[in-house]
């Protein structure tokens, strides 16, 4: 047992899937990397012996599934998350050490355990599962559970750990007594469905009813690696460096930003005390609750007295009502039916709706183009004419977790998928809309909304993260719905520029105007955005949906709680760690993180000339029907702010190439290469990685 | 008023149209949940406009008109929505009565095309 730091378990767990053995680490070295990402991404360095890997199914590869001092504290929004890293799958042309993060109460039961990572390497020779109980480790045989759905997975190993067998949840706690041997708490698992089995790219990993880890494909590397499920269970706690200033600032937090709970405001702007849930249920039931990851302030599931759909949201509830409402003509009560018995089938057999939903309309579209169909040029026993179906649905849904008919086809992606079809001009003219390493547009368009393009191509997938996209949503729902804006554009330039010091000099930065999209100032803003994201999103692990929280107008200023003194996210770190720092140190932690980040990218070959976007990106203009208006604050000729419409423009690639210049150049990134310097790994203390990336010849400088 | 189609010219404005021709659009859900769609038929538009508590139709409603007198040929319809709906104030009444209009000539066509709705 390592010394124990505050808000850390104390120990990491690495499992050799190939020797079925494990082994504990102290976490003591590895704290100054937080948690999470940082955490993982260090331990990936260290674990990880051949990092030039390619493809995450790969034996070599390492998956680290990380905690962070607050999972399992009462942080708002903070404490149910974990994070997942390691080489994934089904990016193109190379699938990326990447991330991914997951919700529910897997994290917390980690730390109760006793650990803060669990390290995966190796290749079981046949499929197992990996039980873990109070910082006691099993291998168990998993061969009755493969070809299981993930629900039935998660209940079979429950079933299995409650060796009463008396149906109320008894834990049995080995080294303990008879007495005290016992525990009514619930063992947290994670598991794969079919998808995971098959090792296709859109599989994801999932924990209890709804909550999955989804972007990755790492649901894909755990099918190579014969890992069937993780289960963890402990009776622990997590030790606070100082509970009263926690307890405090959540208060103070709620005081200032909590919504009123009757009465949803669904025009406020900002992230903390937004309204929930997010899902498409149309009207299936009035008759249900909110459900919420470990610690969340607000919850943004629901569960439902239907008998399914439970804890189903966001686009898993979303993408096949389109279809549905043409199929079934508006009948909304089928159409909300549907939408969630397929989110539900979705999480039963582990896939990631967001890979496929938009590629669904592309394939629409092969169909009516006499391109997909039964001895097409795509061949397809599937019936297209009846998409929207309910049978046509769960047929589609299990082509794709089985590869079967054109699963089989797209298991590697769905640019690959194309590529190998001869259909790569889809690709390249955007009607199949992958913009950034071959992955789904998230619905906000990098031509438009540069810094989530910018940010995804510049890291390793879409960068799914709404700090700066909650101005597109609270802008534009108020012009669709002719309501005031509760800021105006100046103030909310102004807002968010104060939040952004010392990176950018003012307001300037969140000009998206045509003229300043490629400016240091909004290059500035990227590096923010990336550095957040790196340490207080995905390591610390604030949540997406919560946070950053730059402006609110639930607060009397409209200021949001991010980096702010008594309520930002540095006061509750602080609570937990007892480390004391400062905001800022945070963002520096998170700079730290990218350029580990980019030294394992330069091994897996990536070089400068490789990072753009797909050519649509740069050739064609936004199709403008599908948004009435993309709405930012931008200036006019005369310096003068207001909300404009965004839509109307394509990147331009040459100064795009010179926005990455000045990148790279900040970072302390070569900017010939995009790869690390030696004087940079100095400087941030990444020396440990100078005489590998000299080896393959990828130090820069 | 719009003047009333033949069966034939009815027929024609209800088909389901060829994949170049289909309209892109969107539901907007708020806070914030995006629901693309291909537009596909007027049935189909007439969903997507729909009114509803917990969504707002997404599309460019100048498009949409230029789209149903050219894609879907309804001179008429295209004409009557500009002239009722795209003069009004706000983009959320513009939708309501865009609505309005086009339901009334989806019946108009059913009963001229001698087509029953399920």
């Amino acid at each position: 047992m390592g010394v124990r730091s505050m808000g850390y378990a104390g120990e990491i767990l690495h499992v050799d899937l190939s020797a079925l053995k494990a082994e504990k680490i102290p976490t003591d070295s590895y704290v100054q990397w937080g948690g999470g990402n940082g955490l993982g991404t260090k331990l990936f360095w260290d674990f990880c012996k051949d990092k030039t890997i390619k493809d995450g199914r790969d034996e070599k590869n390492v998956v680290v599934v990380a905690t962070s001092p607050l999972c399992g504290t009462a942080t708002p929004s903070a404490g149910g998350r974990c994070e997942i890293v390691g080489v994934g799958f089904g990016h193109y042309p190379i699938s990326w050490f990447t991330r991914s993060n997951i919700g529910g109460r897997f994290s917390s039961m980690m730390k109760y355990s006793g650990f803060d990572a669990l390290v995966i390497s190796g290749k079981a020779s046949r499929p197992v599962w990996i039980e873990v109980t109070n910082g006691h480790v099993r291998f168990h045989d998993a061969s009755l559970l493969w070809g299981k759905k993930a629900r039935d997975t998660q209940l079979t190993i429950l079933t299995q750990l409650d060796d009463k067998n008396n149906g109320w949840g008894w834990q049995p706690l080995p080294g303990k007594k008879e007495s005290v041997a016992y525990s009514t708490q619930k063992p947290a698992v994670m598991a794969i469905g079919p998808a995971g089995e098959n090792q296709v790219a859109h599989a994801a990993l999932v924990h209890d009813a709804g909550n999955t880890s989804a972007q990755g494909g790492f649901a894909a590397v755990f099918g190579a690696k014969n890992l069937k499920a993780v289960s963890f269970f402990g009776t622990g706690y997590i030790e606070l460096a100082d509970p009263m200033a926690h307890v405090e600032a959540r208060f103070r937090l709620k005081e200032r930003y909590a919504p009123d709970p009757e009465n949803p405001d669904l025009f406020q702007w900002g992230m903390l005390g937004r309204a929930a849930p997010i899902n498409f249920a149309g009207s299936v039931s009035k008759n249900s609750r909110l459900q919420a990851c470990v610690g969340c302030i607000m919850g943004c599931r629901v569960r439902y007295d239907v008998g399914y759909g439970n804890e189903t949201k966001c686009q898993a509830t979303a993408w096949y009502a389109a279809p549905a409402a043409h199929y079934y003509k508006g009948d909304e009560k089928k159409i909300g039916e549907l939408a969630l018995k397929m989110a539900d089938y979705c999480n039963d057999i582990g896939i990631n709706t967001y890979a496929f939903s938009s590629s669904v309309r592309w394939l629409e579209g092969l169909y009516h183009r006499g391109l997909l169909g039964k001895g097409k040029q795509i061949h397809t026993d599937l019936d297209f004419s009846k998409l929207g179906s309910e049978e046509f649905g769960f047929a589609f849904l299990d082509a794709l977790a089985y590869k079967k008919d054109i699963g089989e086809l797209f298991a590697d992606g769905f640019v690959q998928g194309a590529i190998k079809a001869g259909l790569e001009e889809d690709y390249k003219n955007g009607l199949l809309n992958h913009p950034y390493w071959g992955l789904a547009e998230h619905g906000y368009d990098s031509r438009a909304e540069v810094e989530w393009g910018y940010a995804s191509i510049l890291t390793d997938r879409d960068i799914n993260s709404h700090d700066f996209n909650a101005i597109f949503w609270a802008a534009t729902l108020a012009t669709l719905n002719g309501v005031p804006y509760r800021i105006d554009a100046k103030e909310v330039a102004q807002i968010v520029a104060d939040k952004l010091k010392p990176y950018v000099k003012g307001p300037e930065c969140m000009d998206y105007s045509d003229g300043n999209i490629y400016s240091d100032d909004v290059m500035q803003l990227l590096r923010w955005y990336i550095h957040y994201n790196r340490f207080w999103k995905n390591s610390a692990l604030y949540c997406d949906l919560r946070w950053a929280d730059l402006f609110d107008t639930n607060a009397k200023d409209n200021v949001g709680a991010t980096a702010d003194s008594e309520v930002g996210e540095q006061v509750f770190w602080n609570a937990v760690t007892g480390e004391g720092i400062e905001f800022t140190q945070g963002l520096e932690k998170g700079h730290r993180i990218y350029l580990l980040q980019n030294a394992i990218w330069a091994l897996q070959g990536r070089h400068r000339d490789m990072v753009h976007f797909a050519d649509y990106i740069y050739e064609k203009e936004i199709v403008e029907t599908e948004l009435p208006f993309f709405m930012w604050p931008c200036r006019d000729e005369n310096g003068i702010w207001s909300y404009s419409d965004i839509r109307h423009r394509k990147i331009d690639k040459e100064k795009f190439e010179d926005f990455k210049t000045r990148f790279y150049k900040a970072e302390g990134l070569d900017e010939q290469t995009g790869w690390l310097t030696k004087q940079t790994a100095l400087k941030y203390g990444l020396d440990f990685v100078i005489e590998e990336l000299q080896e393959y010849d990828k130090l820069a400088g | 008023m719009m003047q009333q189609p033949t069966r034939q010219q009815a027929r024609e404005f209800l088909r389901m149209l060829p994949y170049d021709a289909w309209l892109y659009a969107a539901l907007m859900m708020p806070p914030k949940l995006i629901q693309k769609r291909s537009v596909k038929t007027l049935d189909d538009l007439e969903l997507l406009l729909r009114p509803a508590s917990n969504a707002i139709a997404s599309v460019d409603l100048p498009l949409m008109c230029d789209w149903i007198e050219e894609k879907v040929g309804d001179v008429a319809l295209a004409a009557q929505i500009r002239q009722e709906a795209l003069t009004i104030n706000g983009y959320k009444q513009q939708c309501q009565k865009a609505h309005e209009v086009l339901l009334l000539r989806i019946g108009a066509l059913k009963k001229a095309a001698g087509v029953l709705d399920a």
